[in-house]
């Protein structure tokens, strides 16, 4: 990881601490700001692939996937954008479904980085699968939205502290000489 | 390419090319310092920092990849281990951004390689040297270009090492782990390579770290697809590249020595080098990592002279304890020239080719430009030189 790149997980990790911390003491509005957070995240994403993939990654091997990437989350980021009328509940189903998703992936990585011979492998399993409990739970707990939401914020705290924390792995590059 | 290369076969070829051991060891240096010469190098010895050939993992970990530092990667990498094969290459339907990236994918053989030679004409060792270094990175280093760049650098998993047992050929998948610490397998096919990085600027994408140090081992021959290449496969020969290469430099090197009035690309000393093939294609084709001692054993025998080990400090206090008039006469100081030489043209030339990836380039002489500091000492070295002719 460059020191720029280092800067910005840790940037990105006190975000989410501040932003679960806000939700839990004002989760009305706090679900508001986090949705709109990933709105705009998303389509942020989504726009910059898109205009990557027709200006560099169309020529590219295996450059497709950058397409099917940034179709995704264009879609998620105007899926949310028209949940700003939903009932509450429906917004909170759809950030544990967030949640859930983000720790496959991590898991997935994790897996593949354990096939590399990656060192770091182990603590990506045990961060993913923590996601997908908590996602779990909440599902479980559904009926007591107050509990959900303190779940959905240990969550928060766990992703923010996992971003501080991989900040700060040391990364090798191969040398070319 | 490595040491190996670097320094023990460019030996080799200086003194198959006619020079003496001393000369040949000072060629072989400045080849191999090429690989060393960072930032970090240069400030220690107080050198100037316009002259890194290279750039070490700490350098590059902290290289902020905005338009600067994305440039000023460019400048290095393309000028000494990359060297464009072709700046005006041509591709339907491009976009601007993609050219020009493209445009600076690394082979042999192309003009800016005999304008590297020719540069070193009557500058020193060092500058033939440099040259040497060059040339020999344009054979391994083909099909990568020495900016960061995923849609350029990229490889997958269709990776696949060839090998060949009783005279049958036998592809068998590469397994690439990121894994730094550990050692590649030549004989497992256990390699390293960079991970993948889908940000286009990413210095993960530099050069050929996505497959690992197959392009810098002479006995690999292997097959994959370069991310620009539309899914035609590649298959790279180094044992052949690199006889080709040391040739070649046989044949650079007697041009830069005098015997031979005019270099062309495609050239080689293949003369010169005939009572040797045998020897020489059986280092460059066994299967090792690290082929110093095999050379060194050749270069020995052709000089019967002891070839020293590489030591970055052997010139290191003749530098620093010269005067501000007499650097430039010592040898580091003369690398130093040499190299903001080499790096000064080739930005010249990416510049001039309308590709801005590599900074912009002003003709200082003419256009009585007052530039950076360490450029200006090349053009009084440059009006020197004229006078002198």
């Amino acid at each position: 990881m460059t020191s720029i790149n280092r800067i910005k997980s840790i940037f990105a990790g006190i975000l989410m601490l501040i932003g679960s911390a806000i939700l839990l003491n004002y989760p009305k509005e706090g679900y508001i700001v986090v949705v709109f957070i990933l709105t705009i995240s998303f389509l942020l994403y989504g726009i910059r692939m898109l205009i990557y993939y027709f200006t560099m990654a169309r020529y590219m091997v295996g450059g497709i996937m950058t397409l099917y990437k940034s179709i995704i989350a264009i879609d998620f980021g105007l899926f949310v954008f028209e949940l700003e009328d939903a009932p509450l509940r429906l917004v909170m189903l759809y950030l544990i479904g967030i949640m859930a998703f983000h720790g496959i992936t991590v898991m997935l990585k994790a897996l593949d980085s354990k096939r590399l011979g990656v060192s770091f492998w182990k603590y990506r399993l045990i961060y993913g699968s923590g996601m997908i409990l908590l996602a779990i739970v909440c599902i479980f707990l559904w009926d007591i939205p107050q509990i959900v939401t303190i779940i959905y914020c240990i969550g928060l705290i766990h992703a923010g502290i996992y971003r501080i924390t991989m900040a700060f792995r040391k990364t090798a590059i191969i040398h070319i000489e | 390419m490595q040491e190996d290369f670097h320094y023990y076969a460019t030996y080799c070829a200086a003194y198959l090319a006619g020079y003496s051991h001393r000369e040949s060891l000072d060629i072989c240096y400045s080849a191999q310092l090429v690989d060393e010469c960072t930032v970090t190098f240069l400030e220690k010895i107080k050198a100037p920092k316009a002259a890194a050939t290279t750039q070490s993992q700490m350098e590059l970990m902290n290289v902020v990849t905005d338009i600067i530092g994305l440039q000023n990667v460019t400048r290095i990498w393309s000028s000494f281990h990359f060297l464009p094969y072709d700046l005006y290459a041509k591709l339907p339907r491009r976009p601007r951004r993609y050219l020009n990236k493209y445009r600076l994918v690394c082979g042999p053989n192309g003009s800016l390689v005999r304008d590297t030679v020719v540069l070193g004409k009557g500058k020193g060792t060092q500058a033939a040297g440099i040259a040497m270094h060059v040339l020999a990175d344009t054979w391994a280093h083909s099909y990568f270009a020495g900016t960061p760049s995923n849609v350029i650098n990229n490889t997958n998993a269709f990776f696949y090492e060839i090998l060949e047992e009783n005279g049958v050929r036998i592809e068998r998948k590469v397994k690439f782990n990121h894994n730094p610490a550990t050692a590649d397998d030549v004989e497992k096919g256990i390699y390293t390579n960079s991970i993948h990085q889908e940000k286009e600027n990413s210095i993960m994408n530099l050069g050929h770290g996505r497959a690992g140090h197959f392009p810098d081992y002479s006995f690999a021959r292997y097959k994959y697809l370069p991310a620009y290449g539309e899914y035609e496969i590649v298959e790279k020969d180094n044992q052949e590249d690199y006889y080709k290469a040391f040739m070649q430099m046989v044949q650079a090197l007697r041009y830069l020595r005098g015997e031979e009035e005019d270099f062309s690309v495609s050239s080689y000393a293949e003369d010169i080098v005939l009572p040797y093939k045998e020897e020489i294609k059986n280092i460059i084709s066994k299967r090792q990592v690290n082929a110093c001692s095999d050379w060194k054993a050749f270069g020995e025998k052709l000089s019967g002279e002891p070839i020293e080990k590489f030591d970055i400090n052997k010139y290191q206090k003749e530098y620093t304890e010269a005067s501000k008039e007499e650097k430039d006469k010592t040898f580091l100081g003369k690398f130093v020239t040499a190299s903001m030489a080499q790096k000064s043209m080739v930005t010249n030339k990416i510049f001039k080719s309308g590709n801005m990836l590599a900074g912009f380039s002003i003709e200082y002489d003419s256009k009585h430009f007052k530039g950076i500091k360490d450029f200006k000492r090349l053009i009084e070295y440059q009006r020197k030189d004229k006078e002198n002719d």
